[in-house]
């Protein structure tokens, strides 16, 4: 409660025109942001600049925001943030990074982030896997890889993805599935997927 | 069937072309299409969004196809892998600086939000097309008002001294020898150019012996318009001073002014048949003007058969000014008002009165009647023209404000 108050202080401050207040917002949200962004753009160069334009571009539209509910500043936030990787991947028209290049940029080692339960085998596979898993992510077309990452990596309904990508609920469910299937082989073929029977054992 | 599904991927262009060919194929697009409808349904599975027939039917496939059930598999655990992808710190802080958003304020960050903030401005500006609209119809009013009045007017005053079609050519000299005149006003009238005085009275002498031999008929004619000549010899040799005086002085709006004079007073001549007792010092100080600050070009007049095809004309326009013509009766009136219109009014003035006993002593009065509606005319034809480039400005502002409102 005591931390929803807080965000719908510090948004009222910012649409008041204050900085400091949407930065408040920026350190809670940032990593959040960042993520997508990542899992959008592919590398962490990328990433930073389309995570950067996002808030800027929040701050300056603050005004227009209209939050009913804490929750729906997050989807106003990540709107805002998939629009940005799409215009930077527009801008930018760059063909998806390789696997290769993704090692030397890696943004999946993050020590803060492990637990500190996990074995270092565990670690490393976690990281093998993630980059597998990016690699594959970054195989698929634009549309694809944003409603994916929008629906698994974030955790939104097909309706808030509808309206943050301005799309009918129908092309929403198309571009997902077919972003898991496409995302499907791809793992298999690479071998990443266990084999139905190998769950068993 | 992967390498199949990446090229799908490629680039919209690409895709959209690979799309068509397999399609027009038949046979991996079949193919496609089917893959693609079972993912939908087994994705729409995953998140619980099959309606319960749906889902009964799924199910009962499903118990059937192993291979579906692979499928089902695999793509449950793509699912999953994605959802426990950790999350990505940022690799710095992403606050944001007072300069990163004031160097921004204004541009839009993405296109898409530009197109937000550009559709929240339209509101704002939503005035702006009826105002303008409002403006336009105003002054196209004003101007069809104008307009009308000067028609009306003009057309009264032309139409009613020249007997001949010269009328429109006249009313415009007519319109510009009042305001000439007004412009150059009595005032003047004090101050002495010698020079200037001397290049008139020079003129005047030309003057005066030019319109004799011309002079036609009726001696008694001769008689009044005698008088009148040499009051107009009088009165020219001040008017020259004053003009003199004024040529430097009133020169932007005077020099404008001169051609029309001239040739508003040669249409005034001609146009002026009936003429009426127009005061000779009027168109002598019209005529001097005429003479002094139009100077240049010289038209050489063609109308009557005046000897005096007179060289300066200084008027511009090539106002059938021939128009000398027109006066009423009088053969020599034409020539004498080519005279005048040559020479400036004085010549004109002197022509005349000599010509006709009855048609210059009409002729003045037209003159006279016309010059006033006829001065109007310059200053009415700015406002006009004033007025119509207004409209014009106004109406395409207008059109360009109603196309951003619907945008």
């Amino acid at each position: 409660m005591r931390e929803r108050t807080d965000e719908g202080t510090l948004i009222a401050a910012a649409q008041r025109g204050s900085l400091d207040a949407f930065n408040e917002l920026v350190l809670a949200y940032q990593d959040q942001v960042y993520t997508v962004a990542y899992r959008i753009m592919g590398d962490p160069a990328s990433a930073s600049d389309a995570a950067q334009e996002a808030f800027i571009s929040a701050f300056q539209h603050i005004g227009s925001f209209r939050g009913r509910h804490p929750s729906s500043f997050k989807s106003w936030l990540m709107r805002i943030a998939s629009n940005a990787c799409y215009d930077e991947l527009r801008r930018h028209k760059r063909r998806p990074t390789t696997s290769i290049e993704s090692f030397e940029m890696d943004g999946e080692a993050n020590p803060a982030l492990v637990s500190e339960m996990e074995l270092p085998e565990a670690y490393a596979e976690r990281g093998e896997m993630a980059r597998a898993i990016q690699a594959g992510i970054m195989e698929l077309p634009a549309d694809q890889r944003i409603a994916l990452v929008l629906s698994d990596v974030q955790g939104f309904s097909y309706q808030e993805i509808a309206e943050m990508i301005d799309a009918p609920l129908g092309t929403v469910k198309s571009r997902l599935a077919r972003a898991r299937g496409k995302l499907r082989d791809y793992l298999r073929d690479q071998g990443e997927l266990l084999p139905l029977d190998y769950r068993l054992r | 069937m992967p390498l199949a599904c990446r090229r799908e991927q490629g680039i919209s262009p690409t895709s959209w072309r690979l799309k068509f060919n397999t399609t027009m194929l038949r046979l991996p697009g079949r193919r496609k299409s089917k893959e693609r409808r079972r993912d939908e349904l087994l994705s729409a599975y995953l998140d619980g969004e099959l309606n319960e027939r749906g889902l009964r039917r799924l199910e009962a496939r499903l118990a059937d196809d192993p291979a579906l059930r692979a499928e089902l598999e695999a793509l449950r655990q793509t699912v999953s892998l994605v959802r426990e992808l950790p999350r990505v710190a940022a690799p710095r802080n992403l606050i944001l600086t007072a300069s990163m958003v004031e160097g921004r304020r204004g541009t839009q960050g993405s296109q898409t939000q530009a197109a937000r903030s550009r559709s929240g401005q339209a509101p704002a500006r939503a005035w702006a097309a009826p105002l303008l609209t409002a403006a336009t119809a105003v002054a196209s009013l004003l101007f069809a008002i104008v307009l009308t009045g000067d028609l009306l007017l003009g057309g009264m005053g032309g139409l009613a001294s020249v007997p001949e079609s010269m009328q429109e050519a006249q009313e415009i000299p007519q319109i510009a020898l009042e305001a000439g005149r007004d412009e150059v006003g009595e005032a003047d009238k004090d101050a002495a150019a010698d020079e200037d005085a001397v290049a008139d009275e020079g003129l005047l002498v030309e003057r005066e012996v030019a319109p004799s031999p011309p002079t036609t008929g009726a001696g008694s004619a001769e008689a009044p318009p005698a008088e009148p000549e040499a009051a107009a010899e009088e009165k020219d040799a001040p008017q020259i001073e004053s003009e003199g005086a004024v040529s430097p002085t009133s020169a932007p709006p005077a020099l404008a002014e001169a051609p029309a004079d001239a040739l508003e007073m040669a249409a005034e001549e001609a146009g002026e048949a009936p003429a009426s007792p127009v005061g000779e010092p009027v168109e002598e100080e019209r005529a001097a003007e005429a003479v002094l600050q139009t100077e240049t070009p010289t038209v050489p007049m063609g109308g009557g058969g005046g000897t005096e095809e007179a060289a300066t004309i200084a008027i511009p326009e090539p106002q059938p000014t021939e128009v000398p013509v027109v006066v009423s009766g009088a053969a020599v009136t034409p020539t004498n008002a080519l005279e005048a219109t040559t020479e400036g009014e004085a010549w004109r003035l002197e022509a005349a009165p000599e010509e006709a006993d009855a048609t210059s002593a009409p002729t003045h009065a037209d003159e006279r009647g016309l010059a006033r509606p006829a001065s109007r005319n310059l200053p009415l034809r700015v406002l006009e023209g004033g007025l119509g480039l207004a409209v014009v400005a106004l109406a395409l502002a207008t059109v360009q404000a109603w196309r951003m409102r619907r945008r």
